[in-house]
């Protein structure tokens, strides 16, 4: 017989997921007094011991490298062994499923703080313009909201995170309350030089990383390595910057390993508890709740809707429109990396400076009429001297070949002469992509996995072309040479596999009908009012922005609205 | 911060260990709460620098005289190699990977062949006459192909060996991984590479 330990405790906010949608919620709330209970499905975090950050490669006999998979293709880990702890394409025991003919890849972060602990830290605001895509041109949804309704809460996260950036005034790129950023690295100033003549901007990059102290945070020591997590807590992760100070208020109750199977509702059909299993004992338990905020990433969040069936909600919970998993999409990813002879013989100096790009290209379109694709793209910029690493330098051996001394020098006169162009754009909604619960497969812990379909329209393809022409200009700008050749359209090697920019999103999403969302713009479900969800599973569209600054400002609104329901009684 | 003296991770002493752990922790005590000076971070790298586990390897899968050529091999093709512990990361990853094992003991057996002997034995010139016909896939041809097929792969493995090492990222002139109070860019430098580029 199943034995249930039901808790005794009320939650009065039970936050499911503890990346930047959760880490937010969690914040906000306790600050304003309200008892927070955090449910994580992975295990809790100690950065000084976890993080990676400042570890040399033959600090470990395998130099990073893991047990060799990584020789044959295979991902032993999802970014190199060095990043942060971070989380995995395939989970043993946690599989998903694709349709036929579907490539899509689900990434999963189960550690306390989730993506925030290895994200690239770019946050930028969507657009005026991002809120309406379907005033614009026709395509999609508009939001529920305005770019006027989020910009202060904008405002808030971006004053408590800390983001680097400049103003300038360019109506794709809105400006925000920014650090002083660092200066250009050398490629940096060739990137924007060439982009400079083909009159594209390219601007100071806006990222979570602090520049001067901040709310007992140390500033940046310019180590680059964001990606492994930071001892100093210089950039923003959702443990470090939020989940750990709101702990000292002592009102928030953290219970890691806890993997979430399904939302409990009451005969009025309000969320009255949430069964998980205890990971670590595969106990199943329940806990009593309030109200319950999911952020436990788009798909699942649309996941545990879709397994909270009862009679009143056969379909899933706070799903009579049906909408719950559709409007998939991921942002549309393409790269070129350029071998720059100018920068060959350039002294050598420390280029690490902040993890990532210091200068990035904001998209320049946005007024052009008659383009072949709708939407845009910005450009992120990579380039430098990099600490070598497994792998760093297998190009020059496929190309060059050889040995000895002949080898040594081509990778000498090679180190730090490439500058990387990605390209991360807006992908439209389309029928055709959407996630499903599989009906047939189950977890480890017997909870019932999505099911994938994913396709790029022309849409995507030919925005990808755009990309493919532009990177090739400013690679050629700088005297440079396209490396490799390589088809825009082929999926994977081209354009990117769906879900692998891991900015899958819009599958919880909210709007005024009910008919045609899940969520009102509170994100609170239309149909269940104490169940509110703060990860990117509401965003309407996908704009060419990373999401995570926006998850932040979103979960930040809903929290404060969350607190005055309650205040209220209302919830 | 480049004015600070440099630690030596080698006269780490047991007393220090201990107070790296300390450190560390005070590190994660000042993320969360009341900052940390610059000096400290810097402390934080150098000492993390010297956390490798010392001791002897003991080759998990090459056998003596494997062991030897595999040694003699890394440092042909990358100067050096033996030094920065090409040998001890070879045998390690192909400990645990059956497929790179046998690329290994095959390739190395396959040279034995060629040569007469093994590759640690023969001559200087002999051992590069080998290599310049399986360093380069135009020579390719159903007597090298399984040479060159192997050499692929151990080109790969002797230069990520070399090049993670102390002395190889050394010679590379990676100066990056230290702490830094304030972010620079020599201006020699991007004046340098906008005039070659056309772009001053």
């Amino acid at each position: 017989m199943l034995q249930i330990q039901r808790r005794q405790e009320v939650a009065d906010v039970l936050v499911i997921g503890s990346g930047a949608g959760g880490g937010t919620m969690t914040h906000v709330l306790a600050n304003k007094g309200v008892n927070v209970t955090l449910l994580e499905a992975g295990p809790g975090l100690n950065p000084a011991k976890d993080y990676k950050e400042h570890m040399w490669p033959h600090q470990v006999d395998h130099r990073g490298a893991g047990t060799g998979k990584n020789y044959q293709g295979q991902e032993e880990f999802a970014f190199g062994y060095f990043l942060a702890p971070n989380g995995y394409w395939e989970i043993e025991g946690e599989p998903y499923t694709t349709a036929p003919g579907t490539t899509f890849r689900w990434f999963r972060s189960r550690i306390l703080g989730g993506r925030t602990n290895h994200y690239g830290r770019i946050s930028l605001r969507f657009a005026d313009y991002d809120f309406k895509p379907y005033s614009t041109d026709g395509l999609g949804d508009d939001w529920p909201i305005t770019y006027d309704e989020i910009a202060p809460y904008y405002d808030k996260a971006e004053s408590f995170i800390g983001i680097t950036g400049t103003k300038e005034n360019i109506r794709s790129a809105p400006d925000g309350i920014f650090q002083t950023p660092p200066p250009p690295r050398v490629h940096e100033h060739l990137v924007k030089a060439s982009c400079d003549r083909l009159k594209i901007p390219c601007i100071p990059s806006r990222m979570a990383i602090i520049t001067k102290n901040h709310n007992g945070r140390a500033a940046c020591h310019y180590c680059g390595q964001c990606g492994r997590g930071c001892v100093t807590a210089s950039n923003y992760s959702s443990s470090q910057v939020q989940i750990f100070p709101a702990m000292k208020t002592g009102r928030v109750n953290l219970i890691n390993n806890a993997m979430v199977r399904e939302l409990i509702t009451d005969s009025t059909g309000k969320v009255v508890a949430v069964s998980y299993i205890d990971k670590l004992t595969r106990q199943e338990k329940q806990i009593k709740c309030r109200s319950v905020v999911l952020a436990a990433s788009a798909c699942e969040s649309a996941r545990l809707l879709l397994n909270s069936k009862s009679a009143r909600h056969s379909n899933g919970l706070a799903n009579g429109s049906g909408v719950v998993g559709r409007y998939l999409t991921d942002s549309v990813g393409y790269g070129l990396s350029g071998y720059i002879p100018a920068l060959e013989g350039l002294q050598k100096h420390d280029s690490d400076g902040i993890g990532g790009m210091h200068l990035y290209i904001p998209w320049w379109e946005w007024a052009k009429k008659n383009k072949d694709f709708p939407r845009g793209y910005h450009v992120e910029i990579g380039g430098g001297f990099g600490m070598p690493q497994v792998g760093s330098f297998h190009s020059q051996c496929r190309r060059h070949e050889g040995y000895g001394a002949a080898l040594k020098q081509n990778i000498a006169r090679e180190y730090g002469a490439f500058v990387g162009l990605a390209g991360r754009g807006e992908m439209v909604p389309n029928e055709h992509t959407f996630m499903e619960v599989d009906p047939n497969v189950v977890d480890r812990f017997g909870i019932p996995v999505p099911r994938f379909h994913f396709r790029w329209s022309e849409y995507e393809y030919k925005q990808v072309k755009h990309m493919h022409d532009t990177f090739t200009n400013i690679i050629e700008g700088m005297g440079g040479r396209v490396m490799g050749l390589r088809n825009p359209e082929r999926e994977g090697s081209g354009i990117s596999a769906g879900g692998s920019i891991i900015h899958e999103l819009g599958t919880v999403r909210m709007g005024d009908d009910p008919k045609k969302s899940v969520l009102n713009k509170y994100c609170q479900a239309h149909e269940v009012k104490n169940l509110f969800v703060a990860d990117a599973a509401p965003f309407v569209s996908n704009p060419d922005k990373n999401p995570t600054l926006t998850i932040c400002a979103l979960a930040w609104r809903t929290a404060d609205y969350l607190a005055e329901e309650l205040r209220k009684g209302n919830v | 911060m480049s004015n600070q003296p440099e630690l030596n991770p080698a006269e780490m002493t047991a007393a220090e260990e201990v107070s790296r752990r300390d450190l560390l922790r005070n590190v994660a005590l000042a993320a969360t709460l009341g900052g940390l000076e610059p000096l400290a971070a810097q402390h934080v790298h150098q000492m993390a620098a010297a956390d490798k586990k010392g001791g002897v390897y003991t080759p998990k899968l090459f056998k003596e005289v494997e062991w030897k050529s595999v040694e003699a091999f890394a440092e042909v093709v990358m100067p050096g190699a033996s030094k920065g512990g090409a040998k001890e990361f070879i045998d390690l990853i192909c400990s645990a990977n059956p497929t790179l094992a046998a690329t290994w003991t095959g390739g190395l057996a396959w040279m034995t062949v060629r040569l007469g002997k093994p590759f640690h034995l023969a001559a200087a010139a002999e051992q590069t006459a080998l290599l310049d016909q399986i360093a380069f896939r135009k020579n390719n041809s159903p007597a090298l192909a399984a040479g060159i097929n192997f050499f692929d792969l151990a080109r790969r493995m002797v230069v990520d060996a070399y090049y993670t090492s102390a002395v190889g990222t050394a010679e590379l002139g990676y100066l990056g991984n230290k702490g830094m109070s304030e972010f620079k860019v020599p201006g020699d430098a991007v004046a340098y590479a906008m005039r070659r580029a056309g772009l001053a």
